[in-house]
């Protein structure tokens, strides 16, 4: 059984370095970006082998799917640009001497690699210890949920998951600043097939959604996956209509986007006044306030993401 | 028959080879959906080494696994942000790479 394994984990890391690398060698940029696709995916397996089953769940659906998404869209919006105005520079064969990158690219070849061995040598030096599990067994009684992982995310470390929320919710100010948003560059759309894939693949979408939301307290999900999980159903409406694009009455759109850090905090501010101190919570309320941010997490996860894949922010602020 | 003691003894040295990787690569190539994903396949090798560190126990230390759900959710925002910068640079100014107008190769700030 161990030698099976070990040939499994060896071939493992070997798919994945060799994905990467020609993800990160091709010249063809469609090529690298369904290799990086593909390359998630082999990460979720890679997660697996190690015992992780919630990264697994987030590769699959935030690293590889959503990301994937959003990787393609750039490139068809960069290809939709050069269309309309060609700048006439091929960006393989750009200026520079061929001498010059070749040194660069020994000078870079050999920083990397001493980095790499200096880091091999720190991961040798690492003591064998467990780390904080023991810890995190000893007070999961306390968290108010049975799954350790959301126990950190929500209850012991709850300080860097409310950040986390900040930080997509900034991703996305930062895109709606770069200008207004505009209808998908799209190909023509053949046939009945991606409405009839859209009707059955939305209800199934929703579902899976709503379940790994639910089954984060107990096993493993959560509001991230969950919220990728319906960000992809979002995103597939918007690809069914690329050149309508539905338009979310702005108000709500806007209290959706920022529910789960709203709520979050107001919880932490009301920990700080009645509970344990700020991000604590009052202990025999726990389960009900993490299954509360969690579903405010996961809507405001998902609007974030299709919002990001629209890119630009909505119409009407401008008028 | 071998004693595998399980996956520990080998993802960690997968990581450091794609950190290593992805750092050659967001350096080296120039086009910047190029370099994004040089820089994301960096971020998926500090998860394999956090992880692969974290399976050492009895079972996979919470911890590591809710750092890297929190880095893979932050990687993919900035992600996000990232492209849809270099969307607005190819709409302002034509160009989907950092480079000194004039060709000169060996530029050190064409980077950033």
């Amino acid at each position: 059984m161990s030698a099976v394994l070990f040939v499994f984990d060896v071939m493992l890391l070997v798919g994945i370095g060799g994905v990467a690398w020609h993800c990160l060698t091709s010249t063809d940029l469609f090529r690298a970006v369904v290799l990086f696709i593909a390359l998630g995916l082999l990460l979720s397996m890679a997660w697996v082998r190690l015992e992780a089953p919630d990264i697994a769940l987030a590769e699959a659906a935030i690293g590889a799917g959503v990301t994937g998404a959003l990787l393609l869209i750039t490139l068809e919006r960069l290809k939709h640009l050069e269309a309309l105005s060609p700048t006439g520079r091929d960006p393989e064969h750009s200026t520079g001497s061929s001498a010059g990158r070749a040194l660069l690219s020994g000078v870079v070849i050999a920083l990397v690699g001493a980095l790499g061995l200096l880091l091999i040598r720190a991961l040798l030096a690492q003591p064998g210890q467990a780390g904080l599990q023991p810890l995190v067994d000893a007070q999961m009684h306390r968290s108010g949920v049975d799954n350790p992982v959301t126990g950190v995310l929500l209850n012991f470390r709850a300080y860097d998951t409310f950040l986390e929320l900040a930080v997509i919710v900034l991703a996305l100010l930062g895109a709606w600043s770069l200008g207004r948003h505009e209808s998908v560059p799209a190909r023509p759309v053949p046939g009945p097939m991606l409405p009839g894939i859209l009707r059955f693949l939305t209800p199934v979408a929703i579902v899976t959604g709503v379940y790994l939301l639910w089954a984060g307290t107990h096993g493993p999900g959560g509001a991230f996956q969950a919220g990728a999980v319906l960000a992809a159903a979002g995103i597939l409406i918007v690809l069914g209509r690329p050149r309508r694009l539905p338009i979310a009455p702005d108000q709500p759109l806007r209290l959706g986007l920022v529910a789960g850090v709203a709520l979050f905090l107001g919880v932490g501010v009301h920990g700080l006044l009645f509970g344990p101190g700020f991000m604590g919570y009052v202990e025999p309320w726990a389960y009900w306030l993490i299954l509360a941010i969690e579903v405010a997490a996961t809507l405001s996860i998902a609007l974030a993401l299709v919002a990001l894949f629209i890119g630009g922010r909505p119409h009407e602020e401008d008028r | 028959m071998i004693d595998w003691p399980g996956p520990v003894l080998l993802y960690p040295f997968g990581g450091v080879f794609l950190f290593a990787l992805g750092l050659y690569a967001a350096i080296v190539r120039r086009h910047l959906v190029q370099k994004v994903l040089g820089l994301n396949v960096m971020g998926s090798g500090v998860f394999m080494v956090l992880l692969s560190l974290a399976a050492r126990g009895q079972a996979t230390d919470p911890v590591a696994q809710a750092l890297t759900l929190t880095g893979i959710v932050v990687a993919a925002s900035a992600t996000a942000f990232a492209l849809a910068l270099a969307v607005r640079l190819k709409r302002v100014s034509g160009a989907t790479e950092l480079d000194a107008p004039a060709g000169d190769d060996d530029d050190p700030a064409r980077e950033r």
